[in-house]
């Protein structure tokens, strides 16, 4: 297993002398974001194909997001309700950190349930929406979230890709044909050149914001990795535009008294409604260029 | 989760499922040293859920890979016995869900555990989940506080911890198990001295206006049951300062100075 | 003119002199080796990495009479460092043991730093550096089947000359190709010129990729500087057009002071 290697002493004094005056080793101020980037693929190329697949780059962490569906049987506990399943994945990639061998790392671990968490648990996804016939057919939607890149922050990344793909991806129309010689019925799942796809239906856009906070209290959003690995702590807040908070884990690192707290997550009702409004932009953008709508 | 949507979470005389005010927290009960092999342990029993907590260090680390050269390091393992929750069988240890529920107590103590005193060792912290009827968290994070305390770790403040759910606009102290799965709820432990926060995970949607709200009972509550706690530390430590005593005085009866006897007798 | 090759391209010889009585000699530098694949028997000299092909040719007088001396090697481009003796590394020390430290060097092993590799370093006084500490080293020792050896000392005069421990300023990593750009081109001085003169600051870059800045008035040249050898590294400025670098500066909003 490759050596951790340590922060340098001297670095770590740096950063947090840096941050005292109120500057970051990018040039960022304290509660700066860096340029979030939302790429998806080329719509002349792909058209249909291209929905659901989308890139995010903040700094260098970068995420690859890929949303397909399948028709499947619905569970027998919830005959009304179609599947939403997440699944991440950190290669040898991302980073030398990630060395991808034995065990998953419990910071895999952690990451992996914060998307559960802010995707899945949040009711982002319509599952009812889902539903083709109650008790027969239902949708299965696969999230699939690829880091590809990890330059700290892969949880609001992610997050932002994941929801991206959610409301860019649109499944085909499905019909079911029953037969006259009472052989089981067809499922006829229309070419998306027959039937226009449909997008899914969103109950609302949970988004991740991540704070690190460093000695002294002082406060960084969307930390870079070496801001992370010097951090005493970070805390991320799920939010959605309607102010709502889903998920807010904050575990380790110095302890905020109340007031304290409750500015953060002020702070962060603010950049979430940014990322969102910069999220439906490119969406709008890429729909506009699009061509999904049968000729 | 679906079969229990039918309870009426707050009823019309303003009493919980379990009859209890909103305020109100369940019964606690805490013993010392149930494990005799342990450098330290404790048993907590908020209501129904009961957790006990095996601390071993600091010692030397495992695997020399664990060492830090500057502070111990913690490790956290969570266990959950196979009939401690209705309906959900035995839970792995590589279960993704107690690798976290792990990582939590373990960075909610770091920052409270002075562990530069004890450089390249390990203090290692079993959590074992007998019986669960909400609020597994909490009560393992209340356990590691007094399990800790019972190994003689140093720490700068206790830590308690508990859970506070939101029924309209009412919060609710300390939830049982079928309120956890009807309302929303969050997850708080402080340091009762200060009123910090050092831990707060919220998993289900609330709005941020109530949100501060349950935060700061959160955080009055953890104050009530440090009190709890500290009555029975210090119950504890009287039945340890009496024990020396007895076994001092025998040895010094003939010539025990006035100032050894003021320092026996606080 | 520089030649730009590829893996497997043959590497271009210097013509031979034009005067018959000098004789030619050609050293190969990194990047450049022998290859029989393309000739089939033959061995010729070919590239082994990507890059331009640089040369130094030099008239010397030897007891044979002149000489054309010529040093042929391949820019390389890397960010991963191979240990090569008497080059000057910027390190981290990872562990301390009886004997002295290991220091993460960034090649592909930790180095050791004896405990009397230090100047004045005896038996009685031993340096003390805490994990994570950054020294400035050259390489003593290296090859392939050993750990390589740094020392914080000069062998010439036993004095330390610079090298130790770095205090304060910050370790910034960059490319290989950036670090000997730094240490044998003008680029440095030309940069520097966009501070006002009595701005201190200094730098020591070293082969491993790794430069160290310092500033005593402040941290915002140092963070200016950084970003802008980042930006360098990166491609995204040219050092050799001053109006341009100062333009990217005004663009990026980089104070520098």
């Amino acid at each position: 297993m490759p050596r951790d290697i340590p922060v340098p002493t001297i670095n770590r004094s740096f950063v947090q002398a840096a941050l005292e005056k109120g500057h970051r080793l990018d040039g960022r101020r304290p509660l700066e974001r860096r340029r979030l980037l939302i790429q998806f693929p080329d719509p002349e190329e792909t058209s249909v194909s291209g929905l659901g697949r989308v890139e995010v780059s903040l700094g260098k962490t970068k995420v690859l997001a890929r949303v397909s569906a399948e028709l499947t049987n619905p569970r027998s506990d919830r005959p009304f309700e179609g599947l939403l399943s997440i699944t991440s994945e950190i290669g040898p990639l991302a980073g030398e950190a990630f060395h991808g061998e034995g065990r998953t790392t419990e910071e895999e671990v952690i990451l992996t349930r914060l998307l559960e968490k802010a995707i899945r648990r949040s009711e982002a996804v319509d599952r009812e929406a889902l539903c083709v016939v109650a008790g027969e057919k239902v949708w299965h939607i696969k999230l699939h979230i690829h880091f590809l890149s990890s330059d700290g922050n892969l949880i609001d990344a992610g997050c932002l890709a994941g929801m991206t793909a959610l409301r860019h991806f649109r499944r085909p129309e499905v019909e079911r044909l029953d037969r006259d010689d009472g052989m089981a019925a067809i499922w006829k799942v229309y070419p998306t050149d027959e039937r226009a796809p449909v997008p899914l239906s969103i109950h609302h856009t949970p988004l991740c914001v991540t704070f690190a906070y460093l000695e002294g209290n002082l406060l960084l959003l969307d930390p870079t990795s070496q801001e992370s690995q010097i951090a005493s702590g970070t805390l991320t807040l799920t939010l959605n535009a309607q102010r709502e908070l889903c998920v807010l884990s904050k575990a380790g690192g110095n302890p905020l008294g109340v007031e304290e707290l409750m500015k953060v997550v002020t702070l962060g009702v603010d950049v979430v409604r940014e990322m969102t409004s910069e999220m439906e932009s490119a969406l709008k953008a890429d729909e506009a260029v699009r061509i999904v709508d049968v000729r | 989760m679906a079969s229990s949507s039918r309870v009426e979470i707050l009823n019309e005389g303003g009493l919980r499922v379990d009859g209890r005010r909103p305020y109100e927290l369940r019964s606690v009960s805490m013993t010392f040293s149930p494990q005799a092999h342990a450098d330290g342990s404790a048993t907590m029993q908020q209501g129904l859920t009961t957790v006990t907590v095996s601390v071993f260090g600091p010692r030397e680390p495992r695997s020399r890979a664990n060492a830090i050269h500057d502070r111990a390091n913690l490790v956290v393992e969570v266990g959950v016995a196979g009939w401690s929750q209705p309906g959900v069988g035995q839970r792995n240890r590589g279960d993704k869900r107690l690798t976290e529920v792990g990582a939590t107590i373990r960075q909610t103590f770091e920052p409270v555990i002075m562990s530069h005193l004890y450089p390249r060792s390990e203090i290692s912290i079993y959590v074992q989940v007998l019986g669960s009827d909400g609020g597994i968290l909490p009560t393992a994070i209340n356990a590691t506080t007094l399990a800790l305390i019972d190994a003689g770790v140093a720490m700068t403040d206790y830590i308690t911890s508990l859970s506070v759910g939101l029924h309209l606009t009412q919060p609710l102290l300390d939830l049982s198990s079928p309120e956890e799965s009807d309302i929303p709820y969050l997850v708080v432990a402080s340091l009762p001295g200060t009123g910090k926060v050092t831990l707060a995970t919220l998993e289900t949607r609330i709005h941020v206006d109530r949100f501060e709200e349950m935060l700061a009972v959160g955080v009055e509550g953890c104050k009530i049951l440090k009190a709890e706690m500290e009555g029975e530390v210090k119950k504890r430590t009287g039945t340890m300062v009496e024990r020396m005593k007895l076994n001092a005085l025998p040895d010094r009866a003939g010539g025990m100075k006035d100032s050894d006897r003021d320092i026996l007798m606080t | 003119m520089t030649t730009f090759v590829l893996p497997g391209d043959v590497i271009p010889l210097p013509a031979d002199p034009v005067d018959p009585s000098t004789s030619q000699s050609i050293t190969f530098g990194p990047g450049i080796g022998a290859s029989t694949s393309k000739t089939g028997s033959e061995a010729i000299s070919v590239a082994t990495k990507m890059g331009p092909v640089h040369n130094t040719a030099k008239r010397r007088k030897t007891k044979d009479g002149p000489t054309e001396v010529n040093r042929l090697w391949v820019e390389v481009q890397s960010k991963r460092y191979v240990p090569a003796p008497g080059e000057d590394v910027i390190g981290i020390i990872v562990q301390k043991h009886a004997e002295g430290f290991r220091v993460d060097i960034g090649a592909a092993q930790l180095a050791q730093l004896g405990q009397f590799a230090f100047e004045g370093a005896s038996k009685k006084t031993k340096p003390r550096l805490d994990n994570g500490t950054v020294v400035h080293a050259r390489v003593s020792l290296a090859n392939r089947d050993m750990e390589p050896e740094i020392e914080c000392v000069d062998p010439k005069d036993g004095k330390s000359n610079g090298y130790g421990e770095l205090k304060g300023g910050l370790m910034v990593t960059c490319s290989l190709q950036l670090c000997r750009r730094v240490l044998s081109t003008r680029m440095m001085g030309e940069i520097m010129t966009l501070w006002p003169l009595n701005t201190q600051i200094t730098v020591a870059p070293a082969m491993n990729g790794r430069i160290w800045l310092n500033c005593e008035s402040g941290i915002l040249p140092v963070i200016g500087l950084k970003r802008i050898l980042e930006a360098i590294d990166a491609g995204e400025v040219d050092w050799e057009n001053m109006d341009a670098l100062q333009g990217w500066v005004k663009r990026e909003g980089i104070v520098l002071n």
